[in-house]
């Protein structure tokens, strides 16, 4: 089987989740071929082969010259990443080789015939779909190794004269340099327990110490404490780290809902009857104005 | 006039319990609503309606034969609808993107709109799709939208970046929460929806080409709480980010 994974880049260089991927890719096939949108600037080992257009093409031009890519070999699938440009292209690629798509793929099961398995209602169960024809599979990140290979490919370079009809006007980085929330592995989060919007500090100084992203309940985003992309749950971000770290969160079934993934979660509340501590593996019942201080300053000292 | 689609989806609430029966999909407990990103929608196209004058006209695909979600669009502001009923529930968004296409391609709609994503399937792929089989620009996840003239200019929010874009119309955009806020229509407003226009148009579909194996997750057993002083406590949590959760 061999597969098509493509990776969208603003600057030449492929992001570490798309190095998942493409690892990730390898269980299920002996040869995969990686199509970007730009020329690189190094060589992505793993793949067997990268096939860049010489110039740099934009979203609407790159789903073209990846569909073109994909009728001129025989690939089984076409594997990407499940954010939302990667959607974009996908749903572009679905329609215009009318093949199948399925996005948010938590794993591949590969023995006699090909099964994707990814949650539904918002992680409340879990679905598997068996692959049968060519399809479009978009993989979750952040849920896999990335194993080292030797295999170093050949680059293909080809002419591709596209244009668009949409006009980009501006692009602000908006994570700067805290880790984004979708894949950042600890996130740190308060809700309304935090009493103000001053207190969210505690939520940041604690993040900074973990290297973590951060995030809120619905309650507090709605009060204007922080802006709406802090957001975690069923109308903000769904997001799946390797811990999760609610303090002042009662745990509604919205919140839940954004947090179902998550692989570990430590709560903080002082109510210990609070519905988060059903959900998480470690719960504290403090009044965190008191006990946060304490924890932020064993975790400075290990810094030093 | 603009003419503005708005596609809307009925979900099962947020509260539902859904569990698997042999792999089908068993409802436990639960009501239908509006998927809630599919009201933000709706009030942005009825928002651009009282800015500049719009017709509205509201869309849904379902096997149920269900009208309420298209009723509650009116009663926000929406002036027509259509339903579109299939003889069986289809997952697939390219089957249900070529459905609704094959309905709406001569309606000759300016701006279609759709929420994000539904939150029961979390697809966030239909309406893209449609958009692409229609021959339309789009773009996904916007926060703030401007018609100007035949163009319209969008903000939308990705992972890491904010883009603003401009394109030509015909165009779709779905968008996300903090867009606006969903007015609750008036109650003389939902009792005139009840006698607004409602087309149904009845499909075949064939089948479903995604077919899913539902599965129970494993449940949680609940916290283990900490106890002791707040400083004894501050240790063993570090310990267990250190030595059990490996994540420091």
């Amino acid at each position: 089987m061999k597969l098509l994974i493509f990776a969208y880049t603003t600057d030449g260089n492929i992001p570490k989740s798309d190095l998942e991927i493409i690892s990730h890719s390898k269980d299920i096939s002996q040869e995969v071929h990686l199509v970007t949108n730009m020329p690189l600037n190094a060589t992505i080992k793993g793949v067997n082969k990268i096939i860049t257009p010489s110039g740099r093409l934009d979203q609407d031009c790159f789903s073209k010259f990846i569909e073109m890519t994909f009728k001129k070999d025989d690939y089984a699938h076409i594997v990407g990443k499940s954010d939302i440009v990667g959607k974009e292209i996908a749903s572009s690629l679905s329609a215009n080789l009318n093949i199948e798509y399925v996005n948010e793929i938590q794993e591949f099961e590969n023995k006699d015939k090909l099964i994707v398995i990814r949650d539904f209602f918002t992680g409340k169960l879990s679905g598997r779909i068996e692959i049968n024809s060519k399809s479009i599979l978009l993989l979750k990140f952040n849920t896999h190794p990335i194993n080292e290979s030797d295999t170093v490919p050949v680059v293909e370079s080809l002419e591709f004269n596209c244009s668009s009809n949409k006009k980009l006007l501006s692009r602000i980085i908006t994570t700067g340099n805290k880790p984004p929330l979708e894949s950042s592995q600890i996130v740190v989060s308060g809700g309304r327990g935090l009493e103000s919007k001053e207190n969210y500090a505690y939520v940041e100084k604690l993040a900074e110490l973990l290297g973590a992203a951060t995030g809120a309940s619905r309650a507090i985003v709605d009060l204007g404490w922080v802006p709406q992309t802090y957001q975690v749950g069923q109308t903000g971000k769904i997001i799946a780290p390797n811990l999760y770290i609610a303090i002042g969160i009662s745990g509604a079934v919205q919140h839940l809902a954004g947090i179902r993934n998550a692989k570990k979660i430590i709560a903080i509340n002082k109510d210990p009857n609070a519905p988060i501590f059903k959900y998480a593996d470690y719960g504290v019942v403090a009044d965190f104005k008191e006990f946060l201080p304490i924890l932020i300053k064993k975790l400075e000292a290990m810094k030093k | 006039m603009l003419k503005i689609g708005v596609l809307i989806k009925s979900v099962l609430d947020t509260e539902a319990r859904v569990s698997s029966e042999n792999g089908s999909l068993k409802v436990i407990s639960g009501k239908l609503i509006c998927n809630p990103f599919d009201e933000f929608a709706i009030e942005e196209a009825v928002r651009i309606k009282e800015k500049i004058g719009a017709n509205i006209t509201a869309i849904s695909l379902n096997s149920n034969g269900r009208e309420d979600e298209l009723r509650y669009a009116m009663a926000m502001g929406a002036d027509t609808s259509i339903l579109i009923k299939t003889d069986k529930d289809i997952i697939s968004p390219l089957k249900k993107a070529k459905i609704i296409g094959q309905v709406i391609k001569d309606q000759k709609f300016d701006l279609i709109i759709s929420g994000r994503e539904a939150i029961d399937d979390n697809f966030s792929a239909t309406s893209l799709i449609l958009s692409e089989i229609l021959g339309y620009n789009h773009v996904s996840e916007v926060i703030e939208e401007k018609i100007e003239g035949n163009k319209i200019i969008v903000k939308r929010i990705l992972e890491e970046a904010e883009e603003t874009y401009e394109m030509q119309l015909p165009a779709l955009i779905t968008v996300r929460k903090g867009i606006n806020n969903p007015r609750y229509p008036t109650l003389p407003n939902v009792m005139k929806s009840k006698r607004m226009p409602l087309n149904r148009v009845e499909v075949k579909s064939d089948g479903d080409d995604i077919l899913v194996h539902y599965e129970d997750k494993p449940q949680k057993s609940g916290a283990k709480i900490l106890d002791g002083k707040y400083d004894e406590i501050a240790d063993k949590l570090i310990s267990i980010m250190k030595n059990e959760f490996h994540v420091i």
